[in-house]
């Protein structure tokens, strides 16, 4: 019991600093001139991928690459940069990678082509199967 | 002769081929995946110019380093800080590295105390020529830098030849840095020898 009740502890602690965590990105890239750049600043960092952490963006991760990161983009806000200029200052230094939805590679047209094929070929093998049944039985 | 190959071609059936040529596909695909790593990034700066910078060096804060500091034909920058573990690991090699005549390794402190670093390599040793401190990940962010240990190999025209994330002991150097170092120092001789 005493292990159960130390273990909850533990895990409310973790979870109020993990509130106070997510409340401190919001705050830590200073403040902005208006909501107009709050909107952008979310935005552009929930479209960014974490370099480091692949399933996070940049409003998500803690990791102190996405902190850099944030206040790079929160800078370049400042400097008066349009989305697609920081959006391509980013590409620029991290690759596609750094967007969510990178444009498709050759390695993943080719998969997506041989899948769907091998799809089709083997629905195409299982209805024949199926219709020839069909007509062996009609035959008997 | 023409009529021969007609003949060959209406023999071969293209819905008999469709499974093979599926299984081609299936063979390359899965053969370049094998040779993908998830952890690795590939770097866009390789093969470009390295970029322009300003910040200060760490030993003296008055001290402004610039991109043509970098000398030396073969440039070996290593991106460090004291909260990176592996660090320390890989500070062994680059002492053994820095006794090389051929190259000249540079540091890239980011994100780090000045104290500290001072620490690290007072108890450490010092395998850098010059350590540019970058608190504010300004150049790290430039290199697209993501963790650490990094290194860049810069050439002797200023261009980024390769990045290495992670760290770096013998085995690493031959397999990984040796070939683009010998390459970069062909180009090199085949320079002085048209000079």
């Amino acid at each position: 019991v005493v292990v159960v009740r130390y273990f909850s502890i533990v895990i409310l602690l973790t979870n109020i600093f993990y509130i106070v965590d997510l409340s401190a990105i919001t705050l830590e890239a200073g403040s902005f001139r208006n909501d107009q750049e709050r909107e952008r600043f979310q935005t552009l960092t929930e479209k960014l991928r974490c370099p480091k952490c692949k399933d996070r963006n940049l409003a998500e991760s803690n990791a102190p690459i996405a902190k850099d990161l944030r206040n790079q983009v929160f800078i370049m806000i400042q400097q008066g940069k349009s989305d697609t200029e920081i959006v391509s200052f980013m590409v620029d230094r991290y690759g596609d990678f750094i967007l969510h939805e990178p444009a498709l590679s050759y390695l993943e047209i080719l998969a997506l082509i041989t899948l769907s094929g091998l799809f089709i070929y083997f629905c195409q093998l299982f209805i024949r199967s199926r219709q020839d049944k069909k007509n062996n039985g009609l035959l008997d | 002769m023409a009529y021969w190959i007609r003949y060959l071609l209406s023999m071969i059936k293209i819905y008999r081929i469709i499974p093979l040529a599926l299984f081609l596909c299936l063979f390359v695909l899965l053969y370049k995946l094998l040779d993908t790593n998830p952890t690795k990034l590939p770097s866009v700066l390789v093969g470009r110019e390295f970029p322009i910078f300003q910040l200060p060096a760490l030993k003296d804060k008055n001290r402004i380093v610039t991109k043509d500091d970098l000398r030396g034909d073969i440039v070996l920058l290593n991106v460090w800080g004291t909260w990176c573990a592996y660090c320390k690991y890989e500070h062994k090699y680059l002492m053994e590295l820095a006794k090389s005549e051929d190259l000249a390794i540079y540091g890239l402190n980011y994100r780090d105390e000045r104290s500290l670093a001072t620490q690290w390599l007072n108890k450490l040793g010092n395998p850098y020529r010059l350590i540019i401190f970058d608190q504010e990940s300004s150049l790290a962010v430039d290199l697209g830098v993501y963790g650490a240990p990094e290194t860049f190999v810069i050439d002797h025209n200023g261009i980024i030849r390769m990045r290495f994330t992670g760290v770096i002991d013998s085995k690493v150097w031959v397999r990984e840095f040796v070939p683009v170092i010998n390459e970069i120092k062909g180009e090199i001789s085949v320079r002085n020898d048209n000079v």
